[in-house]
């Protein structure tokens, strides 16, 4: 088991690596002109020339990407074009905005969407089954940021009953989340329902009806235990992808959260910020999916057994 | 998962056609998507562009639906009609062109990395999974800054962000079919990889794979709106429905109908090509033949 554990995290310096130089190639296609950005459209040439200069943009792609490289093991990712402060900083400073609606929506969507998933891959042709795969399937056909704006228009500037905007107290991150956990809660029914059917098909469940065993028994007992781990992959794709993806929710009720820092830099060209932010959620993501495949091999005996053998 | 182990022979098609037509919701998407390619593709016979979607005509502001105009006039008396009819031509160009570029790059990739496996797999699999890692908006917004707004770019942007993950799904598919003994004979005779890989492997896998296109056409516009709302995509004047619901936010309290005529066209038309995708899904799936 610690083999496996040590040979995931080594295995996973590389990918990083890879991660850097993808990202990084990207951002470089055009040369940049910093410069200009910091000074303004009315400062001398050579003045932006110089700064330039200084900040290394003459030197080989190459020999940029390695000092960048090594400035990363010591958490350094440059300074923002924009406010000059350093850019790992600017994007913890907003992370917490960002976690809690990620988080929060996470959960609400897993009570809302699992359990009725189950319930229609139990009861399936049921009315329950098919008006929530209906309205799964219409959930994901609507985009985030006109939900959020109807739901607005609905609740704040109609019915007057929660803010339209801002970060604060706990009702501001009301529509926020439902916005965002609305259509995560109908991905997870859908997969949620496709895993259980499966499941429901296998031998172990067919040997246990034949032994008599309760509708019940079989749901909870078996079906569901086996369905957990699945699931619980799928939640955690879905948190890793929402740290990412609440740029435009954030837009929409006025949060100031890492998407409105990445989506500010990206209007203004401030390639250090969008660099630094994509570099850390891509690494945030591979991180959660190497705890996802731990969490695999520490909690299902068939994959724990594979590694006892020896033979990872 | 579904069963990918899938070929469609000629014969099949009719089999397919007879499952889809008896699922009512994919056949009424089907139906809907038709009606809007009708419109976007004569929407200049329909209302002219120029007069009825840009040009402004201040005195006829935000006015509520009627029978002069049957979606209202936006904040700059501009048809709404006119401007939702134009916009579904550029979305539907988008999200066809990117479904499709995206189709056969990834069917490319994927299948070269099956066909070929070993190191040239291994290669083409870690660079799919690191770029999957980056948050696909994020990936999708970087490319735009560097490349710059507008339509094409916005083309390029998106499809490179899907290729990763459609090349994943065709090595699947690919894997199942290199194995077979048509694929060895075929190696046996001489066939060049290339003639192997586009003559006797993809034609089998073309149908799932023209499926899973499908199935990702109402993201595809939904990405597009949304890039076009926070103002990353088509910009205005021009009619695009996701830009139209950002100019429109301010008016949305005394005159919703400015954010739901945009809005609602995209979820009919994402909600159409969701119920497609789906009935042709399920109209492949081997389980479900009877």
């Amino acid at each position: 088991m610690t083999r496996y554990v040590l040979k995931r995290l080594l295995y996973i310096i590389p990918m990083l690596l890879l991660i850097v130089l993808i990202v990084f190639l990207i951002l470089n296609i055009t040369p940049g002109n910093p410069g200009r950005i910091m000074l303004g459209p009315n400062a001398e040439q050579y003045l932006v020339d110089e700064l330039n200069e200084s900040l290394g943009m003459n030197k080989p792609v190459l020999q940029r990407y390695l000092d960048y490289v090594l400035g990363i093991f010591k958490l350094d990712f440059g300074f923002s074009y924009r406010t000059q402060e350093p850019v790992f900083e600017e994007i913890l400073g907003n992370f917490p905005t960002t976690i809690k609606l990620a988080v929060f929506s996470v959960i609400v969507s897993a009570f809302i969407g699992i359990p009725l998933g189950i319930i229609s891959a139990t009861k399936r042709y049921s009315a329950m089954d098919i008006s929530s795969t209906v309205s799964a399937l219409f959930l994901a056909s609507i985009p985030e940021f006109w939900l959020g704006l109807i739901m607005m228009l609905i609740f704040s500037l109609k019915l007057g009953v929660l803010p339209a905007g801002g970060i604060g107290s706990i009702d501001h991150y009301i529509l926020p989340v439902l916005t965002l956990s609305l259509p995560t809660a109908a991905y997870l029914l859908r997969i949620t329902r496709t895993i259980m059917l499966e499941i429901l098909r296998e031998d172990y469940i067919r040997t246990a009806k034949a032994k008599g065993a309760s509708n019940q028994r079989i749901i909870f007992k078996h079906a569901i235990r086996n369905a957990l781990l699945p699931i619980i992959t799928q939640l955690g794709i879905r948190f890793a992808y929402l740290l990412g993806g609440t740029l435009i929710v954030e837009a929409v009720f006025g949060m100031y959260g890492v998407g409105t820092v990445i989506l500010r830099a990206m209007q203004l060209k401030d390639i250090p910020i969008i660099m630094g932010s994509t570099i850390l959620l891509a690494t945030l993501f591979m991180l959660i999916m190497l705890i996802i495949d731990l969490m695999y091999a520490y909690i299902d005996p068939r994959i724990k057994s594979q590694f006892k053998k020896g033979n990872s | 998962m579904r069963n990918i182990n899938v070929s469609v022979s000629q014969s099949g098609l009719r089999d397919i056609w007879y499952r889809f037509k008896k699922n009512k919701p994919a056949l009424i998407g089907f139906i809907v998507i038709i009606i809007i390619a009708l419109i976007a593709i004569f929407a200049q016979v329909i209302a002219d562009y120029q007069s009825k979607a840009i040009q402004m005509y201040p005195i006829e502001r935000l006015q509520t639906p009627s029978w002069q105009h049957i979606f209202g006039t936006d904040q700059f008396g501009r048809d709404l009609f006119a401007r939702t009819i134009h916009g579904a031509r550029v979305s539907l160009t988008f999200g066809l062109t990117c479904a499709a570029l995206g189709m056969i790059g990834g069917s490319v990739i994927g299948a070269s990395a099956a066909y070929f496996g070993g190191a040239v797999d291994n290669i083409i699999m870690r660079i799919v999974d690191v770029i999957m890692s980056i948050p696909g908006i994020l990936l999708t917004l970087a490319l735009i800054t560097v490349l710059g707004q507008g339509l094409r770019n916005m083309i390029i942007a998106m499809t490179i962000g899907m290729v990763p993950g459609f090349s994943r799904i065709v090595r699947a598919l690919v894997l199942t079919i290199v194995r077979q003994e048509y694929v060895e004979a075929a190696k046996a005779t001489g066939c060049s990889s290339f003639r192997i890989i586009f003559v006797h492997v993809l034609p089998n896998a073309v149908a799932m794979i023209i499926v899973y296109a499908t199935m990702n056409i109402a993201g595809l516009i939904i990405g597009a709106a949304s890039l076009s709302f926070i103002g990353m995509g088509v910009q205005p004047p021009e009619p695009e429905w996701g830009s139209m619901v950002a100019e429109a936010t301010t008016y949305m309290r005394l005159y919703p109908h400015v954010v739901l005529v945009p809005g609602l066209s995209i979820v009919i038309t994402a909600l159409s090509f969701n119920l497609f995708g789906d009935g042709l899904a399920d109209a492949l799936d081997p389980r479900m033949r009877d």
